[in-house]
This record gives structure tokens, C-alpha cells and sequence, in this order.
């Protein structure tokens, strides 16, 4: 193998692989996060890197600028989801004026998200709700 | 954390100090001593012991066979009374009651079927709260002022809304669910629908799936042609989306999730932005979003959580997010997502003269507003009986705000979206009766009077070869130097168009019409208005200020005005100005050469070509020096271009 290809090798790795160096630093991962996926499965939002960071649809100052930013939501979007491994995953829902995945995630998966800060920043639980009427 | 909520009180239901163990009340028996007949409420004994609410009941045989002791007791009731004064004012399959207005005879013969019957209490003692509600953040006058939500809707967000309820027919104009939870309450049993039938309310035996119905109840129900009904909830003449984002988790409970509330906001702001593209039945002007529901506590903004982001989505757009504060009796925290800053958040008052903060209800200092919640009587879903219910919560609380958003919108019409909510936001909160140090109880009709008239901009252009000057009546306008301002929307408004030396008005144009120089407008939106000013021409009594050929010598002052209505309309078109050659050239001097006349030309050239098609082609297009005498043709042909580009 020859000295360019050995580069060309390592640097597919960092930019592809699991173990890519990222200035974004590691996702933030709610602790709740941390403890379901010790146990089993896990609900979560995972909040996709955008560049710029997205804005309300409506301050937005042409219709050209809602399809990029949509565009670029869902490209961070696709982007996670082909980084995650492929049985550890389920994907409950995909926004396409928000910046997030819904996922249902394992252990597995959760590793493979807190190494892609390049395009997530957040991995929070999906909490639950109940209706506000008197006890 | 929350759970299932607490019948306040029933319709039609005797009040407990009726009862005291007589079977017939005293006040029913002093009406009839008294009048001579009175309108009574008649329970009925069952045979088969108390009456099991029937969302209780485990199969839909122990339901029929429970509504057919009750028709059974009542017909027993009724044979009794055959040949004594009574009318029966309204029977009821689910519920052992029946309505009466008795004289003395048949009250004497109630009194005495003490085997069929339970009681007999004043039919006037029936809890109508949202009757009161209503009127006590008036909303009713609002109704008067010509708003009640019509043409407006309003997204519920909840357990789904029962369509067929008297007091919700017709609303329900959008569906969705999302329901991915544990066990799907879909009607399709999938995590998604969408379109009729998707919202509509979960049906679970003891569960909380009346409560979208109770919720859109008080937010736009209408009680017109339903008897026993309110006159109708806070904005009575909205549509309703109806969504539902619950999920079963076992038994009789069921909750929604952050990623359900997401896709339930997410489909509103698409069917709010892009209907078609959406596929959703309508286009809709939304009023406001409901979510009568609540997570975890927070004592500041929760700006972290993921559901500001749609939420800021609805609001960029002039779409208020309103959320119920959530009845842990919390003094400095409220529930998610309530706390996110974007959203507008409700507390519940008592339902009376005293507006005291509600035992239950959270409240913070950052608690947008405060609503009657406790208790608010609204529809109660057709699967657990129908009619109307009483019940209390900061859910009940929040769809007043909801509904009161709604007509304040429908008042804003023309507002710029990005900053309605706020402006919305402060009128409640800068007009409503003072609950706490921080937060005021809304008062619609205050607010409405409050409410900052939405904004509108006037622009004046001036156009033509002519100078002149556009006023408004009210000084704001003065063109020349302000050509721009904005006005209260519905203002009206007189604009006068002066000449300048030399010229004359010629006409308006965009938001005027017309030659007379004054004209009259109402600032419904923004507009722009032209004022088109002529240069007038010495010795042009011809079309277009023509000369007469042969009549009159060329003169300098004719190049003069040219090169004013010349110059003109290159400013007005935004186009260099020309540095004319010969610029020594006064009105005394009775030479005009041919250079004047082609410098004239080519500094007409540009506003030619910025409007191609109206100049017309010059004769003698050189005018070489020596070779052509200066005619009043040329002057003419100039004369007709510059008014051609007028």
C-alpha cells in the first residue's frame, strides 16, 4: 500500500467513521438518557446540527430561505440516521420544519450518537404529559 | 403526577344541600305552596343499586342493561303521576333523572313513592360555570363588539374532541393523531392519521378521554339551538382542529409524549403555512393552540426543551401556544411545557366574585396570565354520557386564554404576524384584574380596547416632468422630504398633490385614481400611492403641449422647460442626472441651436430606454450643424416623448 493511500485510508476513517475528531465536542445526553439505555431502550429527541443554526420558519426573510433551512434539516437528519447502527435504532418520528429525531435507542446507539457531534448537539428523553385536570 | 379529574358537579344533578335525607326538598315544596307548580329534578332508584358512571362499566351489555333499569324506574315514576300536573320537561338515558314540572298533586305523589324515588330537588339549582366564566372575563362583550372567533381556528391539542357533542357540532374542521406510545388511541390504531375521523377522542373505560372534549368545549363551544347549554364558550364563533396526541400505558391511564406534541404542533403550523402542500382538508386562520396538559415542574423558562422549537415555528407566524401551568399547587414553579418562554402560560382562578388563585394551581412569577378554572362546566363526550360536566384544572383555565387569543386575533386582522402574539400578550396582560404581584386574570373586553391598532405603512412616489410636492392632512406626509409613514390601520386619510413652479398635476396612481388633486383613503394595509406631475410648456396650446407649427420662433426658453421636464423625469427613474452643454443658456436669449436640441435628446435617451416602446423615432435624427434648420417639429417631438414617459 502505498504512503497516499494509507492517508487516504485514515482520513476516510476520521471523516466517516465512528471515530471522527470533531471541534463541536460531544453531544450534551440527558443523564435520564444515560440511565434508560443501562436498562434497556430508551425514547429520546435528538436535536440535529444545523449550519446556521435554525431559526423560526416565520423570521425567516423568503420562501427560498425556509426550503434551505429545511433542506438542511433534513440532510443532518439523514445524516444521523445513516451513521447509526442499523439494529439498535428505531426511528418514531421525522420533523421537517424542526431541527430533531425521534428515536427509540439502545446502548449501542446512544455511543454511536455522542460521536457524531458534528451533527447532533443534543440527545434528550422524550418526557411524558398528562392531561392538566384537577386530582 | 396528574391524574384523573374531579367531578365539580353534574348536570342536572341536585345540589347537596337540597337533600339532608328528604325525599322531597323544601324549597321544591314552598315553590309549589308558593306558585303552584315548580320545575323539579326527579331521581329515579335504580333496582340494581347506584348508578356506575358508564365509562366504568366493563362491557357495553352492563351499559345497556344499566340504561334499561334507568328507562324501567322512570316509566314506573311517570305511570304514577298519569292524571296529576306534571309536564315532562326532559328525560335521560344515562343518568337516573328525570326533569319535571309538577303542581301540588303530582309533588304529593312523589313525595309518597319513596320506593321509586330517590329525591326530589329544585331543577334551579343546576352549577352553570361557564355561563359565568364567560361573562366574567368578557368575553360576552367582545361578542357584542362583533368578535367572537369567527373565521378563526383553534387547534386542541389533547385526548381528541368528540365531533358529534350539540355543542361542537360543526366546528371540528381539521383532524390529526399522533400516538406512539405504548398502545396507539389512533383510531386507525397506527402511530399516525390524519384527516376526518384521525382526532377523534380516545374512548378508554375511567380515562381522562373526555377531556379534549371538555377543553374545545370551552374554547369554542356554541350553545345556540342546545338546550341546558352555555351560550357558548370564550370564542364561540371559531372552527376547531381537533388532535390528538394521547397514548394508552395501561388500565385507564394515558399520557402524550414531547415527540407526540412536536408532531401535533408541527401538523398545525403546516396546515397553518402550507394547507395544500400538507393535504389538509382547508386553509385556516388559526387563533391560538390549546395544550391543556403538563410534564415536570420548572421555576424558570425551559427553553431547552425540544417543544420551543415548533412552538417559536407557530409564534414567528402570529400563532399563540397557550399551556396549562399545571395543578401541583406549586407557589414558584409550573409545568412543562408551560415554562417555555415563547409559549403563554395560564394559571386558574376560582370561578367567582373573589378571582383567588386556585388551591391547585402552580403559578411563578413568570406565569403569563391567569384564567377561571375551578370549577368551568363544559361538554362532556358522548361515550361517558354526553351533556355537560363540571370540572377543575388549569386545562380548564387555559382554553379561556386559548379563546380570548382567538378573538383578539380576529380584531388584529392585517397585523404583521411576527410581532402579534406579543403585542396580544400585553393587552391581556396590561388590562386584567390583578391576581398576584406578577400576574393578571385576562378581561377581554379591557384588552380589546387596549389593544394596539395594528400598524400600516403609506408611500407616496412622485413621477413625471413636472415638480411638485404630496401632503397628507394630518402633516405626517409632507413629499418631498417624508414620502413614507405608518398609520393606525383603518385611519383615514386626505392627500393633496401641489404643482411646483412650471407644472401641473396630472394624476394619481396605486391606492388613488384619478385627476382632481386631493384624494381620499382608508389604511386598511399598506399601500403605495403616485402623484404624476406634468412640466408645462410655453406656446402649447397643440396635443401634448405641442407648439403651433409656424407660429411661434424657437426660443431658449423652450429648450429651458425641456431640460427641466427632462431632468425630472430622470431623478423620478432613479437615473444620473445629464450635464447639459451650453449650460450658460438663459430664458432671454432667443437662440436655440441645433446642439441644444440633440443634447436634449440624448439626455432623454435613458428614460427612453427604461421604458421601451413609448418614444417615438425623431425626424432628422442628426440635425447635422449647417445642414438642418431647427423646426418646430423637433420641439414637438421632444414635447411628445416627455409626456409619453410621464
Amino acid at each position: 500500500m502505498s504512503r497516499w493511500l494509507l492517508v487516504g485510508v485514515l482520513a476516510g476513517y476520521y471523516l466517516h467513521g465512528a471515530g471522527r475528531v470533531d471541534a463541536n465536542g460531544p453531544p450534551a445526553v440527558d443523564s435520564d438518557v444515560r440511565q434508560a439505555v443501562g436498562k434497556g431502550l430508551a425514547r429520546v429527541l435528538v436535536e440535529v446540527r444545523t449550519s446556521p443554526t435554525a431559526q423560526p420558519e416565520g423570521g425567516l426573510t423568503t420562501p427560498g430561505a425556509v426550503v434551505t433551512q429545511r433542506a438542511a434539516i433534513a440532510a443532518a437528519q439523514g445524516d444521523v440516521l445513516s451513521r447509526l447502527p442499523r439494529s439498535h435504532f428505531a426511528l418514531i418520528r421525522r420533523y421537517e420544519s424542526v431541527p430533531f429525531l425521534a428515536l427509540q435507542i439502545d446502548a449501542d446507539a446512544l455511543r454511536a450518537l455522542e460521536a457524531m457531534g458534528d451533527v447532533v448537539t443534543r440527545v434528550l428523553s422524550d418526557q411524558t404529559f398528562a392531561p392538566t385536570t384537577r386530582q | 403526577m396528574l391524574v384523573l379529574g374531579q367531578l365539580a358537579g353534574r348536570a342536572a344533578a341536585p345540589a347537596p344541600d337540597d337533600v339532608l335525607g328528604h325525599t322531597v326538598s323544601e324549597r321544591v315544596k314552598t315553590q309549589v305552596a308558593s306558585e303552584g307548580r315548580a320545575r323539579v329534578i326527579v331521581e329515579l332508584r335504580l333496582p340494581g343499586g347506584a348508578l356506575v358512571p358508564e365509562g366504568r362499566l366493563p362491557t357495553l351489555a352492563a351499559v345497556a342493561a344499566q340504561r334499561a333499569d334507568i328507562a324501567s324506574a322512570r316509566a314506573r315514576v311517570l305511570s304514577r303521576l298519569q292524571g296529576r300536573d306534571h309536564t315532562v320537561v326532559r328525560e335521560f338515558d344515562a343518568i337516573p333523572y328525570v326533569a319535571l314540572e309538577v303542581g301540588p298533586d303530582a309533588l304529593a305523589e312523589l313525595g309518597a313513592a319513596a320506593f321509586y324515588v330517590q329525591r326530589v330537588v329544585d331543577d334551579a339549582r343546576y352549577d352553570p360555570v361557564l355561563f359565568q366564566s364567560v361573562p366574567r372575563i368578557g368575553a360576552d362583550q367582545a361578542w357584542s363588539a362583533g368578535y367572537d372567533g369567527t373565521g378563526m381556528t383553534i387547534a386542541i391539542i389533547d385526548t381528541g374532541v368528540d365531533k358529534n357533542h350539540p355543542f361542537l357540532a360543526g366546528k371540528v374542521v381539521e383532524e390529526a393523531c399522533f400516538s406512539s406510545g405504548i398502545s396507539s388511541l389512533c383510531p386507525n390504531r397506527g402511530s399516525t392519521q390524519l384527516g376526518p375521523g384521525a382526532g377523534a377522542n380516545c374512548t378508554i373505560a375511567g380515562s381522562l378521554c373526555w377531556h379534549g372534549t371538555h377543553v374545545a368545549g370551552i374554547a369554542a363551544g356554541n350553545g345556540a339551538n342546545v338546550p341546558g347549554a352555555p351560550p357558548g364558550g370564550v370564542a364561540k364563533g371559531a372552527k376547531i382542529m381537533a388532535v390528538q396526541v394521547f397514548s394508552g400505558v395501561g388500565g385507564s391511564t394515558i399520557q402524550t409524549s414531547t415527540s407526540d406534541i412536536m408532531a401535533g404542533l408541527s401538523r398545525v403550523y403546516a396546515c397553518a403555512t402550507s394547507p395544500a402542500q400538507s393535504q389538509c382538508s382547508g386553509t385556516y386562520n388559526f387563533g391560538a393552540v390549546n395544550l391543556s396538559l403538563g410534564g415536570s415542574l420548572s421555576a424558570s423558562n425551559c427553553d431547552f426543551d425540544p417543544l420551543k422549537a415548533p412552538i417559536d415555528n407557530l409564534r414567528s407566524v402570529g400563532i399563540a401556544t397557550v399551556a396549562a401551568a399545571g395543578n401541583s399547587g406549586s407557589p414558584n414553579m409550573i409545568a412543562t411545557p408551560a415554562c417555555v418562554s415563547s409559549a403563554v402560560s395560564v394559571g386558574s382562578t376560582t370561578n367567582n366574585s373573589a378571582n383567588a388563585v386556585s388551591s391547585f394551581s402552580n403559578v411563578a412569577p413568570f406565569l403569563s396570565l391567569f384564567a377561571p378554572g375551578d370549577p368551568i362546566l363544559s361538554s362532556y363526550a358522548l361515550y361517558v354520557g354526553g351533556g355537560f360536566q363540571s370540572f377543575s384544572g388549569t386545562s380548564m383555565a387555559t382554553p379561556h386564554v386559548t379563546g380570548a387569543f382567538t378573538i383578539m386575533k380576529q380584531a388584529s386582522a392585517g397585523a404583521p404576524p411576527a410581532t402579534l402574539v406579543t403585542n396580544i400578550l400585553t393587552a391581556l396582560q396590561g388590562t386584567g384584574v390583578p391576581i398576584t404581584n406578577t400576574t393578571r386574570r385576562i378581561q377581554v373586553n379591557a384588552a380589546l380596547a387596549a389593544l394596539a391598532p395594528p400598524q400600516v405603512s403609506l408611500s407616496v412616489v412622485r413621477a413625471g416632468s413636472g415638480t411638485g410636492s404630496v401632503t397628507s392632512g394630518d402633516g405626517k406626509i409632507n413629499c418631498g422630504s417624508t414620502c413614507s409613514a405608518t398609520f393606525n390601520a383603518g385611519t383615514p386619510i386626505t392627500l393633496t398633490a401641489s404643482p411646483g413652479n412650471g407644472a401641473s398635476f396630472k394624476q394619481w396612481g396605486g391606492a388613488c385614481s384619478g385627476t382632481i388633486s386631493t384624494c381620499a383613503i382608508t389604511t386598511n394595509a399598506s399601500q403605495s400611492v403616485t402623484a404624476t406631475f406634468s412640466e408645462t410648456f410655453t406656446d402649447g396650446s397643440g396635443p401634448n403641449g405641442a407648439i403651433p407649427i409656424g407660429a411661434v420662433v424657437i426660443k431658449a426658453a423652450h429648450v429651458l422647460e425641456l431640460r427641466t421636464a427632462i431632468a425630472n423625469l430622470l431623478a423620478v427613474n432613479g437615473l444620473p442626472a445629464y450635464l447639459w452643454t451650453d449650460p450658460t443658456l438663459t430664458a432671454t436669449s432667443t437662440t436655440a441651436k441645433r446642439l441644444h436640441f440633440l443634447d436634449l435628446r440624448t439626455a432623454l435617451s435613458p428614460v427612453c430606454a427604461a421604458f421601451p416602446g413609448r418614444c417615438t423615432a425623431y425626424t432628422d435624427t442628426t440635425i447635422t450643424a449647417g445642414q438642418t434648420i431647427i423646426k418646430a417639429v423637433h420641439l414637438n417631438e421632444l414635447r411628445a416623448n416627455v409626456r409619453a414617459l410621464e
